[in-house]
């Protein structure tokens, strides 16, 4: 399974990374602590199913473009392959609005709290 | 003061009105009216700081003049000219027309004078009042809005305390560190519950989420798988009392908030051991009304603390080092929701909150 994981904090990347590389079933983790960098990357592979991510752990509150800006951005450059990646929020965020805004868009299948709960994530993408 | 006080004269009789502009028009700015309407048309405009009016018209009385004044521009000070048969109702008139002050007919310059110069001092203070309010509302918003973006700028940190935590405990950590571990991550877990009540009372400040469609029952099953994993939570037994799923018109954010702190508190202030603990959870609705117990045989109070539980930062006790604005939460937001909390407690036996929302909308 490929992760790529947006969070403008290092500290957030390094927990993430190890915790999913300690529960194994991962092969590739792409980290990017600006948005934009993620956009572009998946763009550039946008009709490149063997590169591009299968799942996105997409932080919320980040500086220049936050995450609803990165999900709309993405829906509209979206190709076949990018539609089929999961978007999982992964926030600190306490604002129940929040919450709910995440969940209207399509590709976002859950909200997760943090720090990540690994094993809730994993049961998540085996049951979609 | 900037220029001269500005006064609307309005008398039925032309020759009052000249009268009144020639003796005062060095003194104030003057504008006279014989026609009570086109007064009111001009008066409504705000730029007058006093108005006065003859109590007897054809047509449209002083007093009645001024009850349709106040109803469109409360702002300048209001003057009534009675005379003698007049014979008006003193009350009636103040309690109607708003009015500061009499003047009888006919009319001496001195008393006039002292009394515009009265209503203008009033009039800036009321402006001044009401400037005072204005800033007042404007530094208690940006003190909100300050706790609501610190309270979020600090749970991004505090989250990735917890996570490097946990990244720790998979690492080979020498034993003895585990405890040190165990004891951040609790203080750690203290502050970010705290963290999320000023979000909370933050969220329960600003405006009104009310007109939302509720499921109360399935609110409260949620909130309750949430607690699942909440420590202490697996052993009491939890019962919901619900006889119907209503869903009504209601306030899901503040009812989530309410019943949040409750469940939170009652498995918090459980009882360590003993047989059947429980936590029970009862809605009503009779006669349109909403009633909403949250009752537990846990630690319970004594009743010293009952009447200051709902206090900003009261504290009923050291254990489990809370911040004291929980119940403080709660009432606020049932408060918002105008509707009210009471608590029954006894020491030793347990502790029932009981929540009632009149007049409820059931969809």
């Amino acid at each position: 399974m490929k992760i790529m994981i947006i969070d403008d904090s290092e500290i957030e990347i390094f927990v993430s990374t190890r915790l999913l590389r300690g529960a194994g079933m991962v092969s590739t983790i792409y980290t990017f602590l600006e948005a934009r960098e993620g956009l572009d990357f998946l763009i550039r592979h946008k009709h490149d199913p063997e590169t591009l991510p299968d799942i996105i752990l997409l932080d919320i509150h980040m500086p220049l473009m936050n995450g609803f800006e990165f999900i709309q951005a993405l829906e509209v450059a979206a190709s076949p392959s990018i539609e089929k990646i999961k978007i999982y929020i992964v926030s600190s965020t306490a604002d129940q609005r929040e919450v709910q805004d995440s969940l209207n868009y399509r590709m976002v299948k859950q909200v997760f709290g943090k720090p990540l709960d690994v094993e809730l994530l994993l049961n998540a993408i085996s049951e979609s | 003061m900037e220029g001269k006080v500005k006064v609307l004269y309005l008398d039925d009789e032309p020759g009052n009105v000249t009268g009144f502009k020639a003796s005062f028009r060095r003194l104030f700015d003057v504008s006279g009216f014989t026609d009570p309407m086109e007064a009111l048309e001009e008066a409504s405009k705000g730029v007058y700081h006093v108005v006065v009016a003859d109590q007897r018209m054809p047509g449209l009385s002083g007093v009645d003049f001024f009850e349709k004044l106040v109803k469109r521009n409360p702002e300048p000070i209001r003057v009534l000219l009675t005379a003698y048969s007049d014979n008006i109702e003193t009350i009636d008139a103040i309690n109607r027309g708003q009015i500061f002050r009499y003047i009888r007919k006919p009319w001496r310059e001195d008393e006039v004078l002292e009394a515009v110069h009265n209503s203008y001092e009033v009039y800036l203070q009321r402006l001044e009042v009401k400037q005072k309010n204005d800033e007042l509302q404007k530094a208690y918003d940006a003190l909100s809005r300050f706790v609501y973006s610190a309270s979020h700028d600090m749970r991004a940190p505090l989250m990735s305390v917890l996570g490097v935590i946990k990244v720790a405990r998979q690492d080979e950590v020498p034993n003895h560190m585990f405890p040190y571990l165990d004891m951040i991550e609790r203080s750690i877990n203290q502050l970010s519950h705290f963290n999320s009540q000023l979000i909370d009372y933050y969220t329960n400040s600003r405006g009104d989420s009310n007109g939302v469609s509720v499921d109360l029952k399935q609110l409260v099953l949620n909130l309750y798988e949430e607690y699942q994993f909440f420590p202490g939570a697996q052993d009491i037994r939890f019962t919901l009392n619900c006889e119907e799923d209503v869903v009504f018109e209601g306030d899901s954010f503040r009812l989530r908030i309410v019943l949040h702190n409750l469940i939170n508190n009652a498995i918090k202030f459980h009882k360590e051991d003993g047989d059947d603990r429980f936590l029970e959870i009862t809605i009503r609705f009779e006669q349109g009304n909403l009633r909403l117990t949250v009752r537990d045989n846990g630690q319970g109070m004594e009743e010293m603390h009952l009447e200051r539980i709902f206090e900003m930062f009261y504290r009923g006790t050291r254990k489990n080092s809370g911040s004291g604005i929980g119940l403080y939460i709660v009432k606020e937001a049932i408060e918002k929701m105008n509707g009210t909390i009471r608590v029954e407690s006894k020491m030793g036996e347990g502790t029932c909150f009981i929540i009632e929302v009149l007049n409820v909308k059931i969809l």
